[in-house]
């Protein structure tokens, strides 16, 4: 009888454990950046993150689709290095030819970096100055930390 | 001839001479009747300092990783969406012939 007590009580602890648990999981977690995070939801990730308001994220918004335009071309720009660097590589060009195709996708890739810390520094602006610094502090140091030896994707290393 | 085994006397003469317990047959019975009526309750009391303690260690020290794995949950899923952010404004980011509409 005392063993089956002892069993039904570590049953009991081990219970009031798990919805410990899970409340301290819950209370830390939040649960509308993850259920961004699972849609992969940025627009909604900068509402929450920043505190912003329907009209901030409008100007938001805006200021995006006005950088498209932008962006396309220095995306156009970047492929097409990258594109001849690709074919001067698989033709075996000398070195030196490649250095100096290496050198134009760098220098195109640094006009994208500048251009978009720029354009950062733009969306901070429309926040609250101590939000647009967290945005900034957060962002830039992503931006810069590119690394351009590895093929593009959507994870920056770390 | 042979000598007589000096156990077997030693044996005879030998006496157990327990000493007299008044309450064993009571104590005896009444840990019976403590078997007997025991409920989980009872257990309980018996035992409150030990279970409250573990119980009190478990919660505190699951509650406390709970707590931990959610900061780590919500670092992971910070962090994702900031690189989700910037891969949609980052020419650099963008596979070989996706545009930004893709």
């Amino acid at each position: 009888m005392s063993r089956r007590f002892f069993w039904i009580t570590l049953g009991i602890i081990a219970a009031l454990g798990f919805v410990a648990g899970w409340a301290g999981y819950y209370r830390a977690c939040d649960p509308h950046l993850h259920a961004a995070a699972r849609k992969l939801d940025a627009e909604a990730w900068l509402r929450l993150e920043f505190g912003l308001t329907d009209g901030q994220l409008d100007r938001i918004r805006t200021l995006h689709k006005n950088y498209e335009a932008e962006c396309e071309q220095h995306c156009a720009a970047i492929q097409d290095a990258r594109r001849d660097l690709s074919e001067l590589e698989r033709s075996g060009a000398a070195e030196g030819k490649l250095a100096e195709q290496r050198a134009v996708v760098r220098q195109r890739e640094l006009v994208c970096e500048t251009a978009i810390a720029g354009h950062l520094r733009k969306v901070a602006a429309l926040m609250s100055p101590e939000q647009g610094q967290r945005y900034l502090d957060l962002l830039l140091p992503m931006v810069e930390k590119f690394d351009h030896q590895r093929a593009p994707d959507l994870r920056l290393n770390r | 001839m042979t000598t007589p085994d000096p156990l077997n006397p030693l044996l005879a003469s030998w006496r157990v001479e327990p000493r007299r317990d008044p309450h064993f047959r009571a104590s005896v019975l009444e840990a019976i009747g403590q078997e007997a009526s025991q409920n989980f309750g009872s257990y309980l009391r018996h035992h409150a300092a030990l279970t409250a303690g573990a119980a009190a260690m478990v919660v505190f020290a699951a509650g406390w990783v709970g707590h931990v794995q959610g900061q780590k949950q919500t670092l992971r899923d910070r962090d994702l969406l900031a690189q989700a952010y910037l891969g949609s404004i980052d020419a650099r980011l963008r596979p070989e012939g996706m545009t930004h509409s893709q």
